[in-house]
């Protein structure tokens, strides 16, 4: 569970980070061809591809994902095993041979950082939960006692043109919600707050008519495109990717492209020039005023700073005689497209993790029949365990096939009592019986002491396809024989299945078996 | 029903009051107009949601459309600004308020007599 949660959660992150990267990069490239109101909600992709576990089949996180499980699975190995799986991974791999082998050593390291890391998941999860959750109940107490705040010291707006004004405005953008119109000297601008009773908050009630006006017509369209609630889910996504240092950065991209866009749409609304100077001068005064009280979360103010105030009077000046034309209008459409595509293709970790999890939980259950399925089928995890009756078998097995005590031991602590009982007779029915040591010239037989001796030796770890893989691997670099490991096959990994194979084409010269044909 | 109201929330009072039945959205709409009042919808609304907040009125649902309902008389309403009134300006002396009513010749011989007739009874 734990594992799966994380998983997901890194390999949205990362992917993420990836997007908020590329926007960012398109958004700069083309800053002039594009507007600001598409690339305010250009974000919105990002934020789906943050939040939305979901992905096609094929794609980069699940890619990543099995290049770490595959370290994490080598580093729980013992040593010797770990060299082995590093041999069967440069066969596989080629291309990453020579890279590889320059960081064998780094590689080891990072392989125990990794260890310790994931071997503390449960932990990693809860820290990152509860953190998570704070983070996001710090930002709601905040912003509602801010409300609170802002609502007690307000007075409703009486008179009666204003609201009129107010009224108009809302039709005129066919809001069809009645925002409410209150005064609250202590709020440093106008303000729009409230989730289900919107309200525009004036810091001054006695503006002129036309500031007023432009004032007004800010804040509603934050209202009509729903700005709060944007915000709002930036806010929920920082708190869930709360370690991901480019989503604060993300956050604030978002925050001024919101002011920009809404400038950008209240400048389309307004019709000349002259106007568009006026509301510029709009906002230099909304800055002047004297209130002290911010909010910096999520509350929709006229002017949050100075330096975003002056990038913001330019964008107003030169978007009045901005306008669009057929070809930025494709370009939007295109560059839309190719980000919602590699959003898609970024993917998360998550079709493969709930896959691994129920393929544990399978294993774990015992159940027979399931093992046959998953045996014959799916194809196997390294990490799903092999049951002591499935290390009978294949002691068994292997006792008649070769008869080398070394490789047989290897099940011995994993076995029940019966199939070890079994052992000494198999060994002297099996086709070997009565083989002499080539090095030695002794006759090799399995005695009780040697049984004993490795009963003894408690199993560190429960036995994994993945010591099934490296095994069969061993025993395949040995001998080449191709009856010795068969038996094996079921309780192999595509991956481990694939090595042995490898290896075996290469002690018989040419390519005489396909590794598909054993999944 | 202490809260004070704005000039153009008593005009929807007025209204509603007038009326004895409970009126519908588009009725008040009608009965301002009426007294010269043309407002935009959403004004409407605003004012009458900001009335309800104060405890004045009440929205029964009907149907689709709401239905308000005055939560105060205009007795009630007009004894308690009276009160209110007399308690700001004239520090709740009464005599004072009538002193000067009496003075400007704002009491018509009939008004004079019936308020004698309510002093006696009491």
């Amino acid at each position: 569970m734990a594992e799966t949660i994380l998983s997901l959660l890194f390999s949205l992150s990362f992917s993420g980070g990836l997007m908020i990267l590329l926007v960012f990069f398109v958004c700069l490239l083309f800053q002039k061809k594009l507007s600001r109101q598409w690339q305010y909600y250009i974000w919105v992709i990002v934020l789906a591809r943050l939040l939305l576990p979901f992905a096609p089949e094929q794609n980069l996180m699940r890619g990543l994902g099995e290049r770490l499980y595959s370290m994490e699975q080598a580093s729980s190995a013992d040593s010797a095993k770990k060299t082995e799986m590093f041999t069967a991974e440069k066969e596989e791999t080629e291309v990453l041979e020579n890279v590889e082998k320059e960081s064998e050593d780094a590689g080891e390291i990072q392989n125990h950082v990794w260890k310790d890391i994931l071997e503390n998941r449960k932990y990693l999860c809860l820290f990152w939960l509860v953190a998570a959750m704070l983070l996001f109940l710090r930002k709601l107490t905040i912003y509602q006692s801010f409300v609170r705040f802002v609502k007690a010291g307000s007075t409703p707006v009486d008179d009666v043109a204003c609201l009129e004004a107010l009224s108009k405005e809302e039709t005129g953008l066919g809001i069809r919600k009645a925002v409410d119109l209150w005064v609250n000297p202590i709020v440093s601008s106008p303000m729009l707050i409230g989730f289900f009773h919107p309200r525009i908050v004036l810091p001054d009630a006695g503006l002129p008519e036309k500031e007023f006006r432009y004032t007004i017509l800010h804040e509603l369209v934050h209202y009509k495109r729903r700005d709060m609630y944007y915000k709002w889910m930036v806010q929920a996504v920082l708190c869930i990717h709360w370690f991901n240092p480019l989503l604060y950065f993300a956050a604030r991209s978002i925050n001024r492209l919101c002011e920009f866009s809404c400038d950008e749409m209240v400048v389309h609304c307004l019709q000349s020039d002259g106007q568009c100077r006026e509301y510029a001068g709009t906002l230099l005064n909304a800055m002047l005023s004297k209130g002290a009280l911010k909010e910096r979360h999520a509350s929709l103010t006229l002017s949050e700073d100075k330096k975003l105030l002056k990038e913001r009077m330019e964008a107003i000046m030169e978007g009045s005689r901005r306008n669009n034309t057929a070809g930025k209008k494709i370009l939007a459409v295109v560059l839309t497209a190719a980000i919602i595509l590699t959003s898609f293709f970024a993917g998360s970790y998550t079709a493969d993790a709930s896959k691994r999890a129920s393929d544990i939980t399978i294993s774990k259950l015992g159940n027979e029949k399931q093992e046959k399925a998953g045996a014959a089928g799916t194809g196997r995890r390294k990490r799903d365990k092999i049951t002591a009756s499935q290390a009978d078998k294949m002691a068994l097995a292997l006792t008649n096939k070769t008869w080398v005590w070394e490789w047989v031991k290897f099940f011995v602590p994993h076995m029940t009592e019966k199939g070890v009982k079994k052992l000494i007779p198999a060994s002297r029915n099996s086709e070997w019986a009565g083989a002499v040591d080539m090095t030695t010239g002794k006759k090799i037989k399995f005695t009780q002491k040697k049984v004993n001796a490795a009963k003894k030796q408690k199993p560190s770890d429960a036995l994994t396809c993945g010591d099934i893989d490296s095994h069969a691997l061993m025993i395949m670099q040995s001998n080449g024989d191709w009856e010795c490991i068969s038996f094996m096959l079921p309780y192999m990994s595509h991956k481990g299945i694939r090595a042995v194979v490898s290896c075996y084409n290469s002690k018989h010269g040419g390519k005489e078996k396909r590794a598909k044909d054993y999944f | 029903m202490n809260k004070k109201i704005s000039d153009a929330e008593f005009e929807i009072m007025k209204v509603i009051w007038e009326s004895d039945s409970p009126l519908l959205f588009a009725q008040i709409t009608e009965a301002l107009e009426g007294n010269g009042l043309q407002w935009q919808k959403n004004t409407l609304i605003t004012l009458l949601s900001r009335l309800m907040e104060k405890g004045y009125l009440k929205a029964n649902k009907c149907g689709r459309k709401n239905e308000y309902v005055p939560l105060v008389t205009e007795q009630e309403f007009q004894s308690v600004q009276t009160i209110n009134f007399v308690d700001r300006i004239y520090q709740g002396n009464v005599s004072g308020l009538i002193t000067q009513l009496v003075n400007n010749d704002m009491l018509t011989e009939t008004e004079y007599d019936e308020l004698k007739k309510i002093l006696e009874v009491k």
